[in-house]
C-alpha cells in the first residue's frame, strides 16, 4: 500500500460489513474508531487524505455519469465506490465537488450489487460502459478493498456491459489474480511530464504509469487513455510530444480501447479553493472563458488547437485512430479538431459501444 | 406587547443624559449614521419625539432614539425626557421588536446595521414565525443571513466601508485572504477613488489576483504601468469613464489573446458600415457556434431594402471566426 494511511474512521451503520472486518485485518497496524454519521467539522483546504473512512452509501450505486449541459457527453455509466482520492492533483474537481474530507470507502457495495444487476438486466438491448473513476481513482485503494476482483467477477455475469478501471496509479498487482480479461479495461490518465510533476501530486511518474500498462497490455488487459485535463503551459507541445513517445516506448496501440481529450474546466467555486490549496499552480494561468455550462475553460480556438495537435500526434504514432473522443465538447469543437462528429450524445455514445464491440463479442 | 399601549407602564420622566449609555448596546441598530440634520433640527425646534430607554444595571440603554440621544449629547444638553419602559414589563425579545418596529417605517437600514439587527434577533427572538417576518420587513435573503451576520464583527475600517455602500460584501469576501495586509488598504483605495459598482469591484479584483500571481507583482506595481497612470491621469474623463477603461484595459491585459481576436471581429464587422438598424453580433465568448443578425424594420418592404442592401454589402463575406484563416 503506497499511500499513507493514520486512521481508520467507521461510520456508524458499517461496522457488521464483511468488508469492514476485512480491511480492518489488512491494517490492523491503523487504529480505528467508530464515528457518529456526519461528526466532522470540515474545512476545504483539508482533505484529511490520511484517513480512511468506511460507510455504508445509502444513494445510487450506478447511476449515469451527469455529463455537462450544451456539450456532447459519452453516455458513461459511474459507479461509485468511494469518494476522494489519495492522489492531490491540483485540478481535481473532487476539491469542490463533494465537502466531505477523507477517503471514503462504500463498504456496503457487495450487498447493494444486486440492485446495479437489476438495473443492468432491466435494458439487455443496452450496452452498459461502467467506470468507477469518476469521483475517485479506481484502483488507489484496491489493495484495501479489493473491488476490482469482486466487481470483475460481477462484471463476467452481466454480459451487456464492460467496466472501466480508470487509475493515474500503479496499483495493478490484484487485477492479475482475475481470471478473465473479457470486458475489463483498464485506463490511466496522462498529462505531460511537467503537468504530472507539477500538479498531479503523489501520483507516480509517466514512466511508472506506462510501465504498468504495458504490463497490463502483457498480461491481456484492454487499456485505454486520458488525456483530461489538458494544460496549456510553457513548451506545451514538446511536452505532449514526450508523452506520446512514451507512449510509443511502453504501449502497443492495437490494445487500446479508447483515448479520451478534454481541456481543462471547472466550475467557477473551484478557483479559489485550487489557489488556497495549490498556491503554486500553473493551471489557472491560461485564458478562459465561462463555457455554455457555467463552467471556465479555454476560448475556442486554443481548444481546437490543442485537440487537433494531439490527434495529429496520436493518430501519427498509433498510425490508425485509436478511438479518439472527446469529453463535454461542442459539435463544433469535433468537426474543427477529429474532422467529424458524432452530432449529439447519443451518437458518441454509439461510436464508443462500437469500439467496445470490436474488442469483445456481444 | 399589548402592555406597551398603557401609559403607566412607561412614563416619562426627566434624566441626566450621561446616564444613558451611546454604546452600542442591546437593542441599537444604528451604525455610520450623519446626524447633523438631526442636531440642527433639534436645536431649531426641539425633541419631538421623545426616546425610549430601559434601565439595565446601573445605566440607562436606548430602546428607541440612540441617533436623538447622541444628537443632544453633542449640542451638550444636560437632562432628557424620556419613556423609562424599565417598569413596562416587557422581555428583551419585545424590547427588541419594539425598536426594530419603530426604525423599519421610518428608514432603511445599511447592511452593518441589518447585521446588527440579526445578531440581535438571534439573541432575543426564539419564535421562527416572528424572526422571518422581521426578515421579510427588512429585505433580507434568509441565503446571506450568515454572512450578513458575520459583518457586525468586522473591524471599523470595514465596517464604514460596507455601510457607506463603497465595497460590496462579495468583494470584501473576496479580499478576505489579503485583509490583514497592506495590499486591502490598495485594493480598497482604488476601489473607492474609481468608484467601482459591486460588478466592477469582483472583476477588478479577480483580474488583479490573477494578473499579479501570474506576473509574480503586486498590485501597486501593476497600477503604476503607464498605460493605468495615464488612464487616472487623464482630465478628460470623468470618474465612471475610467472605471470602465482600468477594467476593459486589465482584462485586455489578463485575456490578451481573446481580446485581440473579438477586436478583430468587431473591426471587421464596424468596417461593414452597417446602418443603425442592423446588427451582427457574435455569442458571448464566441462560444456557441454562428452569429447573430438583428435587423429592426418597420415594415415588410424595409426589411426587404435593408437585406438587400446588407447582401450587397462589400465585405460580408469575410465575415467568419476571427481566428479562422479560411475564407467561409
Amino acid at each position: 500500500m503506497k499511500y499513507k494511511i493514520n486512521k481508520i474512521d467507521i461510520e456508524e451503520g458499517a461496522q457488521n460489513f464483511s468488508l469492514t472486518e476485512d480491511i480492518k485485518k489488512r491494517l490492523k497496524e491503523i487504529p480505528d474508531n467508530t464515528v457518529l454519521l456526519n461528526n466532522e467539522s470540515y474545512e476545504y483546504t483539508d482533505m484529511d487524505k490520511e484517513t480512511l473512512r468506511l460507510l455504508s452509501f445509502k444513494g445510487e450505486f450506478l447511476k449515469p455519469c451527469p455529463g455537462t449541459n450544451n456539450y456532447i457527453c459519452c453516455g458513461y455509466q459511474i459507479l461509485n465506490i468511494g469518494t476522494n482520492c489519495p492522489l492531490d492533483c491540483s485540478y481535481c474537481i473532487l476539491q469542490a465537488y463533494f465537502n466531505k474530507p477523507s477517503l471514503r470507502v462504500f463498504v456496503n457495495l457487495e450487498n447493494e450489487l444486486a440492485r446495479v444487476a437489476q438495473i443492468i438486466d432491466n435494458s439487455p438491448e443496452k450496452l452498459f460502459r461502467i467506470g468507477t473513476g469518476e469521483f475517485t481513482d479506481s484502483l488507489a485503494l484496491d489493495e484495501i478493498h479489493r473491488f476490482s476482483g469482486l466487481l470483475s467477477e460481477f462484471i463476467q455475469k452481466k454480459k451487456n456491459s464492460v467496466i472501466e478501471y480508470k487509475t493515474k496509479t500503479t496499483e495493478i498487482k490484484r487485477l492479475f489474480d482475475i481470471k478473465t480479461r473479457e470486458r475489463l479495461i483498464i485506463s490511466w490518465s496522462l498529462n505531460s511530464p511537467y503537468i504530472v510533476s507539477h500538479e498531479e501530486h503523489k501520483a507516480p511518474s509517466l514512466e511508472q504509469r506506462l510501465t504498468a500498462a504495458k504490463k497490463c497490455q502483457d498480461e491481456g488487459f484492454i487499456t485505454g487513455f486520458h488525456f483530461d485535463p489538458l494544460i496549456i503551459h510553457s513548451g506545451w507541445k514538446e511536452q505532449y510530444m514526450k508523452t506520446i513517445d512514451l507512449m510509443d516506448k511502453y504501449l502497443d496501440p492495437q490494445k487500446i480501447i479508447w483515448i479520451s481529450m478534454g481541456c481543462i474546466r471547472f466550475v467557477p467555486a473551484l478557483k479559489k479553493i485550487i489557489l488556497k490549496r495549490h498556491p503554486d499552480t500553473i493551471i489557472l494561468d491560461g485564458e478562459f472563458i465561462q463555457g455554455l455550462d457555467g463552467k471556465f475553460r479555454y476560448f475556442k480556438p486554443v481548444r481546437i488547437e490543442m485537440y487537433k495537435f494531439m490527434r495529429n500526434l496520436i493518430e501519427e504514432w498509433a498510425g490508425f485512430n485509436p478511438g479518439l473522443y472527446m469529453c463535454m465538447e461542442s459539435d463544433e469543437i469535433w468537426r474543427e479538431s477529429l474532422g467529424w462528429s458524432p452530432g449529439i450524445s447519443d451518437g458518441l455514445s454509439d461510436y464508443l459501444d462500437d469500439r467496445v464491440r470490436s474488442f469483445w463479442y456481444f | 406587547m399589548s402592555h406597551i399601549i398603557k401609559k403607566e407602564n412607561h412614563p416619562l420622566i426627566t434624566i441626566e443624559i450621561d446616564k444613558i449609555s451611546t454604546q452600542p448596546g442591546k437593542y441599537c441598530m444604528s451604525y455610520n449614521f450623519d446626524n447633523l440634520e438631526l442636531v440642527k433640527s433639534i436645536k431649531d425646534i426641539g425633541l419631538v419625539n421623545k426616546p425610549y430607554i430601559v434601565k439595565d444595571n446601573e445605566r440607562y440603554q436606548p430602546v428607541t432614539g440612540y441617533r436623538r440621544i447622541t444628537a443632544l449629547k453633542s449640542l451638550n444638553i444636560k437632562d432628557i425626557e424620556c419613556f423609562d419602559l424599565t417598569a413596562s414589563g416587557m422581555t428583551c425579545s419585545e424590547l427588541l421588536s419594539f425598536a426594530i418596529y419603530d426604525n423599519i417605517f421610518t428608514r432603511s437600514f445599511n447592511l452593518i446595521e441589518k447585521s446588527m439587527v440579526l445578531n440581535r434577533l438571534h439573541l432575543f427572538i426564539k419564535d421562527v414565525n416572528e424572526v422571518n417576518t422581521l426578515l421579510r420587513k427588512l429585505n433580507i435573503n434568509p441565503r446571506e443571513l450568515k454572512q450578513l451576520q458575520a459583518l457586525e464583527n468586522l473591524n471599523e475600517q470595514e465596517k464604514e466601508l460596507i455601510a457607506s455602500d463603497l465595497l460590496s460584501m462579495k468583494a470584501l469576501n473576496e479580499l478576505n485572504d489579503i485583509r490583514d495586509t497592506d495590499d486591502f488598504t490598495i485594493y480598497v483605495d482604488y476601489i473607492n477613488k474609481l468608484k467601482l459598482n459591486y460588478n466592477q469591484q469582483i472583476q477588478f479584483i479577480d483580474y488583479i489576483f490573477d494578473l499579479t500571481r501570474i506576473n509574480n507583482t503586486n498590485i501597486s506595481l501593476l497600477l503604476k504601468n503607464s498605460p493605468y497612470i495615464n488612464i487616472f491621469e487623464d482630465e478628460n474623463l470623468n470618474t465612471p469613464q475610467k472605471a470602465k477603461k482600468i477594467i476593459d484595459l486589465l482584462r485586455e491585459q489578463r485575456n490578451p489573446d481573446f481580446t485581440k481576436l473579438q477586436n478583430a471581429f468587431e473591426n471587421k464587422i464596424n468596417k461593414l458600415k452597417l446602418p443603425s438598424n442592423i446588427r451582427i453580433k457574435h455569442p458571448r465568448f464566441f462560444e456557441a457556434e454562428g452569429y447573430q443578425l438583428e435587423v429592426n424594420f418597420k415594415n415588410g418592404t424595409e426589411l426587404k431594402d435593408d437585406l438587400k442592401s446588407l447582401i450587397e454589402k462589400d465585405g460580408l463575406d469575410e465575415v467568419c471566426d476571427p481566428w479562422s484563416n479560411k475564407k467561409p
